[in-house]
């Protein structure tokens, strides 16, 4: 159990993660003990090169740890061959990125559409540019979209698989201000409203205030984990 | 349609420059392949099917003269199915509005149509009629050369008689596919003619009742794979008719030339679309593989969508199924095209009755496939890179290329002057090691193609000089129809315009060197002869011994025999006794396969004095000195053949020209195609990798002019050294291909001239040149403020 009664979703037990450049060694996430709680929205907060990124990749399947254990939902992800590592990515993880990673040859909806492909009873992928707020743009290729809009048909293929767990990495990074509030507002509802687990790993402290849980990582280790007493609304956010 | 196939589809046209750049090798490739296999199957087919249709004979057996009943004894062989007996007589035909006499071969047919071996197809008129005994059926390519119609008159000196012909109709027939006149390896439509007679004029004309003096046969199916053994047989049973000849199928002088054709299609089909495949198949590797690079992030993103690895990599590899398919599909069409146009030109080569072109779908199937198979091999590396990687390094961006300097730069002083533009281009060279090589090597193949080219013109017109203006210098030789006296040569000398003239005798034998056989014939010439000199392959002269033989390097090397070696000759005429002679000298010839004596040596080997067979002329210039030189040889009784040498060269330099012009054409497309499908894509490929650089050039305040330079300098250093490295490789090429074409018929001569060298290069530099002006329009393109911000 975490520490607000909730069941981990998410369970790390002395992660490391070492990665060898040449002839140098980067010891990049050196013992991480982590829960992440279910249906709550978690930031990962830290300085560039403290290696959130690297935890957010390992979370998602996307990358192995060196050593440790690390579960999903009492499930050990290190025991996981490559294809039911896949199967886990596809069925449970969705991923926005800083700079939404689209396909630039495919219209925003064909962009939902390579992942709900992928599911079995997945949202309709106009409904999840509707929830985005995307339902005009459908036919757009990214380069048609602003860095916000493109975003949003990122968050909205990432949704549409239904997955429970959302992982978001630098989401507002390469966005303004306002965009950034409206991108944050939307994982919060998704959050809130569909009971999603939320995770944003950001080294802008200024969102922190949107999280249930803030952990706080530095040179490769958990520096502190802390429950948000007093979540702000998205409009109060600055940076 | 699913996402991802949408995804290929905008990619695909995205990529569609430098696509079409490696399509156009594959549908080179293809075309070259499709085109090639289809007109061998048009070629095979209408041989096979004329040769049944014409009951083609599988032997030819000249004797003297033999009776008919005596053929009995052949028939009882095993391994003989079917002979018939024939009239077969060189002659000479002199039509009206000829001025000079045409010479031709005069062959009897039963009076009544039946279906013997070497029978005629016929094309106008008639087979012949009761209505007179004097009729003609002339070879129809020779009738339409010279517009002779049925109904006409024609005179032919037959039996030293001056006989008027009356021509029935015009056929033709599976024996004179190739239709040449003896010693020429040019077809000669218009200046040698077929003339067939009935069989009991000819026997009448030529005092042959109830024999023959040719015997065309069948073997028994089990039989046709030694042929040469029952034709011994036959030889021993026949030899009190004197025999001087038994040819087999494959020997006979049309059948050989279609083979050889044939057989040549064949192997280039073979060989030649897998250069371009190949070509295709790297230069894809290299598009694949950026392509992957360009898309790690995107495949990365799939990857941790949940997308399996094999489905990426099926998407991947579909790029090259798609590239596959459109180049096959278009290959396969133009090919079928190329197949036409091949066909025809075949059709003036080769007198079928029917030489039509067949789609075949089974080399359209195979070309197919092998263009599907090459582009998938060209696209796997990139697929590999692919699958290789894990989503979260596909997702980080690529860590910069191994920097460092490269060998050259430790020669600093050379390093420093050849400026940054060189040095930028040495370093690209360098680090892309596996795109400059195949750059490179796709050049050497293109230069390579050129100076196959560039030789074939050469080697041929050497042929010909050698041949024509080196060895045979004489402008009209004159053959009898049995050895003559001395009084042959003076009567020669008295012709009017004749300049000079000089006997020659030619013994038609058996030549024998342990259990090696070889038939030919060896040339008395006279001391110091002058129309007819052999040489050795530098072109000196090579002087007749007095005794012993001056043999052709080809039947020295088929007999095995060296310099100073003694080989058994028996004459096939005369007494046929068998006499040791030392091979003295060794010449060359290309044509052939020439041996020469001394004329008075030769007359006293088989008992003769004087003996003349042809008399080779010089004759002064000026048309009335030949015009009256004709008119005096249409009268002459005993003239068998006249062969206009200098016309004969004439006809050579023209088939060359034309089928060269043709030739050279489709080279340079090929060569063409291997260069610029290579420059395009490692070029654009290059400056899609270096886009940022060059919009900070740009930015810089460089113009594209500029910029394009740098490219521009790369693709020569690339390319340039391919070319050069591809002239050994040529050169290789060229002397395989020679040992390819060396037969008894002829042989290439190995010309290595420096003005082939410089041409292939200079193509090479224009087609670097063309390719770039596409690489510049590129450039001139690119939006390079928007290239500044690529993320990659």
């Amino acid at each position: 159990m975490s520490d607000d009664g909730r069941k981990p979703i998410l369970t790390l037990r002395g992660v490391t993660r070492t990665f060898v450049m040449g002839e140098v060694k980067v010891e990049v996430l050196r013992g991480i003990d982590l829960e992440i709680p279910s249906g709550r929205l978690t930031i990962i907060l830290g300085p560039s090169g403290s290696g959130k990124t690297t935890l957010l990749n390992l979370v998602g399947g996307i990358d192995a740890p060196s050593t440790g254990e690390l579960a999903f939902d009492g499930t050990a992800l290190t025991d996981l061959s490559e294809r039911a590592l896949t199967r886990y990515r596809r069925e449970q993880v969705g991923f926005v990125f800083q700079f939404y990673n689209l396909v630039p040859t495919l219209t925003a909806l064909e962009n939902v559409m390579v992942g709900t492909e992928l599911v079995e009873d997945p949202m309709d992928p106009r409904k999840a540019l509707e929830v985005v707020d995307l339902a005009d743009r459908v036919d757009h290729f990214p380069a048609q979209l602003s860095g916000g809009e493109q975003q949003r048909v990122a968050i909205a293929r990432a949704l549409a698989k239904d997955p429970r767990l959302l992982l978001c990495d630098e989401p507002t990074g390469a966005l303004d201000l306002e965009t950034g509030r409206l991108i944050l507002g939307l994982l919060r509802r998704v959050c809130d409203e569909l009971g999603k687990t939320v995770i944003i790993v950001t080294h802008n402290s200024a969102i922190a205030g949107l999280a249930d849980r803030i952990v706080r990582v530095g040179s490769g280790v958990i520096d502190s984990v802390r429950e948000n007493e007093r979540v702000l609304p998205v409009e109060e956010i600055a940076w | 349609m699913s996402v991802l196939d949408r995804k290929l589809r905008r990619d695909l046209f995205h990529a569609r420059g430098t696509l079409l750049a490696v399509l156009l090798v594959i549908v080179v490739g293809i075309a070259c392949f499709v085109g090639m296999a289809t007109s061998y199957g048009n070629l095979t087919r209408s041989q096979r099917e004329y040769y049944a249709q014409c009951r083609m004979a599988d032997f030819w057996v000249d004797l003297k003269k033999a009776p008919l009943p005596a053929l009995d004894r052949v028939l009882q062989l095993p391994g003989v199915a079917e002979i018939q007996p024939r009239i077969v007589f060189q002659a000479t035909v002199d039509l009206q509005d000829v001025y000079k006499p045409l010479s031709g071969s005069v062959i009897s047919l039963p009076d009544e149509p039946r279906p013997v071996l070497n029978n005629i197809v016929m094309q106008r008129g008639s087979y012949f009629t009761d209505e007179r005994l004097e009729q003609v059926i002339v070879l129809d390519t020779f009738a339409e050369a010279r517009k002779i119609r049925p109904g006409q008159t024609i005179h032919i000196l037959l039996n030293n008689r001056r006989q008027e012909l009356f021509v029935v109709g015009t056929a033709l027939s599976s024996e004179f596919v190739y239709q040449m006149s003896p010693g020429s390896l040019a077809p000669a439509p218009a200046d040698y003619g077929v003339f067939y007679i009935k069989r009991t004029f000819a026997e009448e004309a030529l005092d042959f009742d109830g024999a023959c003096n040719q015997i065309v046969g069948r073997f028994t199916p089990e039989a046709r794979g030694h042929g040469r053994r029952v034709l011994d047989e036959i030889e021993l049973r026949l030899d009190e008719f004197g025999v001087f000849a038994t040819t087999e199928l494959k020997n006979q002088p049309s059948n050989r030339f279609l083979s050889d054709e044939i057989h040549g299609l064949r192997v280039s089909a073979a060989i030649m679309p897998l250069e371009f495949l190949g070509v295709a198949a790297l230069v894809l590797n290299i598009l694949m593989t950026r392509l992957a690079e360009q898309q790690r992030v995107t495949v990365g993103t799939l990857k941790a969508l949940g997308h399996r690895n094999r489905t990426l990599m099926w998407h991947y590899l579909k790029f090259g199924i798609v590239i596959g398919v459109i180049g096959g599909a278009v290959g396969v069409g133009i090919g079928h095209l190329l197949a036409e146009g091949m066909t025809s030109i075949y059709r003036e080569f080769y007198k079928f009755p029917r030489l039509e072109n067949h789609a075949a779908p089974g080399a359209m199937i195979a070309a197919l496939l092998v263009s599907i198979l090459f582009s998938m091999l060209g696209t796997l590396r990139g697929v590999r890179v692919i699958v290789r990687l894990s989503p979260a390094e596909a997702m980080r961006a690529k860590p910069p290329a191994t920097a460092g300097g490269i060998v050259l730069e430790r020669f600093r002083r050379l390093w420093r002057a050849i400026g940054f533009r060189w040095q930028m281009v040495m370093r690209s060279v360098w680090r892309h090691k596996w795109r400059s090589g195949v750059g490179m090597l796709a050049a050497a193949l293109g230069s390579a193609i050129l100076l196959i080219a560039c030789y074939f013109m050469d080697s041929m017109f050497e042929l010909i000089d050698f041949q024509f203006d080196k060895v045979l210098r004489s402008d009209i030789d004159l053959t009898f129809k049995d050895e003559l006296d001395g009084g042959a040569l003076l009567e020669a000398r008295r012709l009017p315009g004749v300049d000079h003239a000089e006997p020659a005798l030619a013994v038609a034998c058996k030549f024998t060197h342990g259990h090696r056989l070889k038939r030919g014939a060896i040339t008395g010439l006279i001391d110091g002869a002058t129309l007819t000199i052999p040489r050795d392959r530098e072109g000196n002269r090579i002087p007749i011994p007095d005794t012993g033989l001056a043999m052709s390097r080809k039947l020295a090397d088929l007999l095995d025999l060296s310099r100073g070696d003694s080989v058994t000759v028996t004459p096939v005429k005369g007494l046929k006794e068998p006499f040791d002679v030392p091979v003295v000298r060794i010449t060359d010839s290309y044509i052939g396969m020439s041996t020469y004596a001394d004329y008075d040596y030769l007359n006293a080997l088989i008992n003769e004095t004087d003996a003349i067979s042809t008399v080779q002329l010089s004759v002064r210039p000026g048309l009335e000195h030949r015009l009256s030189l004709y008119r005096e040889l249409k009268e002459l009784p005993t003239l068998q053949g006249m062969t206009d040498v200098r016309r004969m060269r004439a006809d050579l330099v023209d088939l060359l020209l034309k089928s060269m012009k043709i030739a050279m054409g489709a080279m340079i497309v090929f060569a063409g195609a291997i260069f610029f499908g290579s420059i395009l894509t490692t070029s654009l490929v290059a400056l899609s990798e270096r886009q940022r650089e060059v919009a900070t050039l740009l930015v810089m305040g460089y113009e594209k002019r500029q910029v394009g330079g740098i490219f521009l300098r790369e693709s020569l250093l690339v390319n340039m050294a391919g070319a050069v490295l591809g002239l050994p490789l040529g050169f290789a090429m060229i002397v395989i291909l020679i040992e390819v074409y060396n037969t008894e018929l002829y042989r290439m001569p190995l010309v290595s001239s420096p003005q082939s060298y410089v041409i292939t290069l200079a193509c090479s530099l224009l087609f670097v040149l063309a390719a770039h002006l596409l690489v510049q329009r590129a450039i001139n393109r690119l939006i390079w403020q928007d290239a500044l911000n690529v993320h990659e």
